[in-house]
């Protein structure tokens, strides 16, 4: 009887261990299932998510419609995708350690084809994100100053600033989408 | 030109003047550079910039004009600034715990949104509740990392301005809904 207390004792005490080890085990899984990415890499992925609903919409949009605008006061389709995606180097020189772009947005009549504007766009945030990339996790909390007004800002709030501003032109085409009859390529059912 | 002026009055706002604007460049030399904003008040600023121009729309819109949208699918002038204020719970509530307070867009009636002045106050409530827990973050608080129900956890930085961005998108589709109404949204206006 003694015996056999002994071996149910062991075979709880074993169970209990094992149950105890598993559920750390578990534990350790759950804390390791959703990873931290490093601080550029967040950055990183914020600035090509957002790059990459611009560019799905240069490439989906009917080059017949590159020109449309809602109203005589605003930018055409490509206009956008124009200012949008070269004022990034507003960032992207910054970053690299360079001078600003001396002009806001490349004129539209220098592209002869939606092909030409989205490789232009896709240049544009492609150099962002290598920029990005180039600072590293470290570069992320480098200071960087406007040259003129000297005043200064961490190189990850800076790509934010962008990352927005790069929003905001996003939304607008949202609606010249719908202007037009067409679906924005990110309410489609996914497939 | 305007926009990149536009765009410049938004980096300078945050503190920081991107670019050279020759425009500005006299009134620039007379004023000293701003101390640079530490990594919460960076965000700070970028959060109440773009709550700043989600609260002058919501305070300029004329009420008859709420009930517009620009096609069948597309939500209502009423309906983005509810949308996207209620979004930035997805920041202000994770931060602090707890499960964001609308999951899906509220409707007027819940919220007891019946006027003009009802939604600015939504408005004017969602950006500072926002504001005030990046402040009480801080710093350090700010690095915090946190589940927000996607792939990986996120520092709650990164949350805040993935919130910022996303206010900006439909920012951006006010814009257009003004255009299309034959009004010239207000930071588009010469300034007084």
């Amino acid at each position: 009887m003694k015996n056999w207390r002994l071996v149910v004792g062991l075979v709880l005490v074993a169970g209990l261990a094992g149950y105890l080890a598993r559920s750390q085990e578990m534990g350790k899984k759950e804390e390791t299932a959703k990873p931290l990415p490093s601080p550029a890499k967040l950055v990183l992925g914020q600035w090509n998510e957002t790059a990459g609903k611009l560019i799905a919409m240069a490439e989906d949009f009917p080059e017949d419609k590159y020109d449309f605008k809602p109203t005589p006061a605003q930018r055409t389709f490509a206009e956008q995708l124009l200012h949008a995606s070269g004022t990034t180097y507003y960032f992207t020189n910054l970053a690299n350690g360079q001078k600003p772009p001396a002009e806001e947005d490349p004129k539209r009549a220098d592209f002869k084809s939606k092909a030409e504007i989205v490789a232009f766009a896709k240049k544009c945030f492609a150099d962002g994100a290598a920029a990005i990339q180039a600072r590293g996790d470290k570069g992320m909390s480098d200071w960087v100053e406007d040259p003129g007004s000297k005043h200064k800002m961490q190189v990850a709030s800076l790509a934010y600033g962008f990352i927005e501003h790069m929003g905001e032109h996003y939304g607008q085409l949202v609606v010249y989408y719908r202007l037009n009859g067409l679906v924005p390529p990110e309410s489609r059912p996914k497939k | 030109m305007a926009k990149w002026m536009k765009l410049g009055g938004l980096v300078l706002a945050l503190g920081l003047a991107v670019m050279p604007m020759l425009a500005q460049e006299a009134a620039k030399k007379k004023e000293p550079p701003k101390p640079a904003p530490s990594p919460s008040a960076a965000v700070l600023e970028q959060w109440n910039e773009i709550g700043r121009k989600l609260i002058i729309i919501s305070e300029d819109l004329p009420e008859d004009k709420y009930d517009y949208k620009p096609h069948a699918d597309s939500r209502t002038f009423r309906g983005v600034l509810l949308h996207v204020s209620a979004s930035m719970y997805y920041f202000t509530d994770f931060a602090q715990g707890k499960k964001p307070r609308y999951p899906d867009d509220p409707k007027p009636a819940d919220l007891k949104i019946n006027n003009k002045t009802d939604l600015i106050a939504f408005v004017k409530q969602c950006v500072k509740d926002g504001a005030d827990v990046i402040k009480a973050k801080g710093d350090n608080g700010m690095n915090d990392a946190v589940d927000d129900g996607g792939p990986h956890l996120d520092r709650l930085y990164d949350l805040a301005y993935a919130l910022i961005e996303h206010s900006g998108e439909h920012y951006g589709n006010l814009v257009v809904y003004y255009r299309n109404n034959g009004m010239v949204p207000p930071e588009s206006r010469p300034k007084k």
